[in-house]
């Protein structure tokens, strides 16, 4: 019976010593060392490309940010100001070196307005909190409930509620963050006047100070996002409940509840907690959209505006930050699945 | 009153010297006054900081003489240093203005001529100068005004004072007790430019987020036009829609060509399909209402014709590449329904659309490409200020190459545009004008209306063709108890 009663880690590890997965410390650390490295190469290298497609793009950044109105000499203004006579590789270079420092450098369009300090750096720190606020909040929402339904659909898989599950969320997630949006407002504004239909905030103000607003930006990133994340859950526990381990847990015994939550459910995380780190950075890039139909003064707004005016530098500097969000949330995603997930761990080595 | 506007982020500005787009104008039209406003029939200029203008005999000087009564926001009397640097601040090339008046006004000879009295003399004789700097752009400035200044504590002379503003988000400016034409009824006037969707701009003024949203889209505001949350305003104005036809390049080049292209559009089709029906007819002439406007001149379809001058040029069949985009509403629904009615008369237009980033760039090929599109968005207080920015050989915003060619002289034109005596002006201006519908390069086939949308109990604005909202003049602005 012991065997039976043994962690799934014990079974799976398989000739694995016992003594090397109960002391998990210094493989990880070097997981963890090897992962930050690798994500820094990453991000070196997406610095690379954000910054020669920017500069790729066509027309010369000082004439597409000065626009219809350009002349001549406002156009070769506006490059000495910006500093675009340097070669290609010295600005990027210096554009780098600032980076690292958290100087991202100056928005060429404000600039191009006579504005004689405009650090980008100061100009998304607002935006950026306003977007990590939503996803946070539709995060914390995401995860309980995908985790609730996925479950529950997988126990009952073939039946009503894994129909019921399976194909509300397939429907939801089939939509567009637009329609989806633009639904709820039809419905909780135009029809029954309960939620107002944009979330603006005034500058300085927090977004939570008017938590009505946040209510249909929150839903609908949250039906597009459920969908997906409640589906990789049932897929995992209903492959994990086939497992070796859970027959043996149910044959030794165990109550239903237990095998499932302690057995199948943990084992099954491994994929869900990268499919929810994949829906944090969907939320990053959907959440555009959904920024921009609820006015929202976020991130994605910020990146839409700048593009829309040329801002180059800004462009830049958002993108670059994203990338880094990106890489962060996928290096934390592995280690908490390294974490969560024994049989990874105890391969590490 | 909260003012709900598409945003252009880090691009916004206060300062009145480098407006550029609908968002800057408005809020730099609530803390700087003009020296004239455009009228709303388009074809006068109501004075504001100007109490009157005297021009020499010949038009080519011109003394501006100041309103006594005017204060800046910090208390300090209006004077004519004020209105000096003004005019150095356009003469630098980097201003709005300076693209428009450079050819004009001779900036080094401006003078001081008494403590409100200023005298600008001219490149060349102007009959309608006041026209000139009558449209955004030209706010007059604080003497000592810095750019830095203007764009993060500006002071004017404005209905409103400014109070903060973050670029990309949110102005607010309170009421000027010292306006010189009345305090405006509201105490604050918020500009939130957080919205890059027009639909969330509705939907917030049906939520009463925001009291007023200019310039609707024509569909957004039909969709809303019975609700109880918003009134509709509407006015008919010279928002001149065209294609360019550039006339020193074949196919071009030949006037039968231009004049079979501009017969081959179906007009109140393309105001119907690009403009949802919320426009009028043009008739290939820029200036639509202004002064001394050739409105009698109308052209309407004709295929035949069409068939006929191409056959005679040599053209049948021919085949044109139209280069257009989505930088304004309604160019591409144009261009593929004029393709569409190009087929009639044999005419194989091919239309490709260019990324509207770069539309107006040396890349997109603007200034130089063949045949385009193009709207104009304001309207032009004179016929004056349309032909110096379009129509003659040097005009900044030349792109069908007016001028180019032997009789396309720029003569006439400028013999118009400097005289002083009415009768005189308008016969010239008909002559001017007469040969732009026979030969110019453009085919103006829309004007379309100028449409926003406001809360029920807005008070104090008016629709107005001379822009929307009237210029967005809040200077009058309230709401009902």
């Amino acid at each position: 019976m012991s065997s039976v009663a043994a962690p799934p880690e014990a079974t799976v590890a398989g000739s694995e010593p016992p003594a090397r997965a109960a002391s998990p410390g210094r493989p990880v650390a070097r997981f963890l060392r090897r992962r930050l490295a690798a994500g820094l190469g990453t991000l070196l290298v997406a610095s690379v490309l954000i910054f020669l497609a920017t500069n790729a793009l066509p027309g010369d950044v000082a004439q597409v940010v000065l626009g219809k109105s350009a002349t001549p000499a406002s156009v070769s203004q506006l490059r000495t100001d910006l500093g675009l006579d340097e070669p290609l590789v010295e600005r990027y270079g210096t554009w780098l070196a600032g980076a690292v420092q958290g100087d991202l450098g100056q928005s060429a369009v404000r600039r191009a307005q006579g504005v004689p300090d405009a650090p980008i750096s100061e100009i998304i720190g607002t935006p950026l909190r306003n977007s990590f606020v939503l996803a946070l909040i539709t995060m914390a929402l995401l995860v309980p409930l995908s985790l609730l339904l996925g479950t529950l659909a997988a126990v009952r898989a073939g039946r009503a509620t894994d129909y019921g599950v399976s194909y509300g969320a397939l429907v939801l997630g089939a939509l567009p963050e637009f329609v989806l949006g633009t639904f709820l407002i039809l419905i909780f504004f135009s029809q029954l006047d309960l939620l107002p239909p944009v979330a603006l905030v005034p500058p300085g103000a927090s977004p939570l100070a008017n938590p009505d607003a946040l209510v249909l930006p929150v839903l609908t990133l949250l039906g597009v996002s459920l969908a997906f994340c409640a589906r990789q859950v049932r897929a995992g526990v209903i492959q994990a409940l086939r497992q070796d381990y859970v027959m043996m847990a149910r044959l030794g015994g165990l109550r239903e509840r237990r095998v499932l939550w302690r057995y199948a459910l943990r084992n099954a995380l491994g994929p869900t907690v990268q499919t929810f780190a994949l829906s944090i950075l969907y939320l990053f890039g959907g959440i555009i959209v959904v920024e921009s139909l609820f006015a929202y003064p976020g991130i994605g707004q910020l990146l839409v505006q700048a593009v829309s005016t040329r801002d180059v530098t800004l462009v830049q500097g958002i993108t670059l930050v994203l990338a880094a969000i990106y890489i962060a949330v996928n290096i934390v995603a592995d280690l908490i699945v390294v974490l969560l997930v024994p049989k990874l761990r105890t391969g590490l080595r | 009153m909260t003012v709900g506007m598409l945003g252009n982020g880090s691009s916004e500005t206060l300062n009145p010297v480098l407006t550029l787009t609908s968002v800057d104008f408005m809020r730099t039209t609530a803390l700087f006054d003009l020296l004239w406003a455009t009228g709303p029939d388009v074809a006068s200029v109501v004075p504001k900081l100007a109490a009157s203008a005297d021009p020499s005999p010949d038009a080519k000087k011109w003394t501006i003489h100041l309103r006594e009564d005017v204060l800046w926001h910090d208390g300090s009397p209006l004077t004519a240093d004020d209105l000096v640097w003004t005019l150095k601040a356009w003469g630098d090339p980097r201003s709005t203005a300076n693209g428009s008046v450079a050819p004009v006004i001779d900036f080094s000879g401006v003078r001081k001529r008494g403590p409100l009295s200023v005298e600008v003399p001219l490149k060349l004789s102007v009959g309608e100068f006041p026209t000139l700097v009558s449209v955004f752009g030209f706010g007059i400035i604080k003497n000592g005004s810095t750019p830095a200044q203007l764009a993060t504590r500006p002071i004017g002379t404005g209905p409103y004072k400014f109070k903060s503003f973050t670029a990309g988000r949110q102005s607010v400016f309170v009421a000027n007790d010292d306006y010189w034409d009345g305090r405006p009824p509201i105490d604050t006037l918020i500009v939130d430019s957080t919205f890059t969707d027009d639909t969330a701009r509705v939907n917030a003024l049906l939520a009463g987020n925001v009291q007023v949203a200019p310039r609707t889209p024509y569909l957004l505001a039909r969709q809303n036009a019975s609700s109880s949350q918003a009134r509709v305003m509407k006015a008919t104005a010279p928002n001149a829609y065209m294609f360019s036809l550039r006339v020193d390049q074949p196919p071009f080049d030949d006037v039968r060509v231009r004049k079979a292209i501009k017969l081959i559009a179906d007009r109140p089709a393309l105001i119907d399909g690009a403009l949802a029906g919320y426009g009028v007819p043009g008739n290939d002439l820029l200036g639509q209402d202004a002064k001394y406007f050739a409105s009698d001149l109308s052209r309407e379809q004709d295929i035949e014709q069409a068939r006929s001058l191409l056959k005679a040029a040599g053209r049948e069949g021919m085949s044109v590449t139209l280069q257009t985009s989505n930088a304004a509403a309604g160019l591409l629904e144009a261009g593929t329904l004029f393709a569409q009615q190009a087929k009639a008369a044999g005419v194989n237009v091919k239309v490709q659309k260019l990324e509207s980033s770069v539309y107006y760039t040396d890349a997109g090929g603007w200034m130089t490409r063949t045949f385009g599109e193009n709207l104009n968005g304001m309207a032009y207080p004179s016929l004056t200020s349309a032909y110096l920015s379009q129509l003659w050989t040097d005009a900044p915003y030349n792109d069908g190459h007016w001028g180019s060619r032997p009789g396309q002289g720029d003569r006439p034109l400028f013999d118009a545009i400097g005289a002083l005596e009415e009768a005189r002006a308008q016969e010239l201006w008909n002559e001017v004008q007469q040969k732009q519908f026979e030969e110019g390069p453009y085919l103006i086939w829309g004007n379309a209306d100028f449409v926003d949308m406001v809360a029920p109990d807005v008070t104090g604005l008016r629709p107005s063709a001379a822009g929307p909202l009237n210029n967005y003049d809040f200077s009058k602005a309230g709401l009902s108890a």
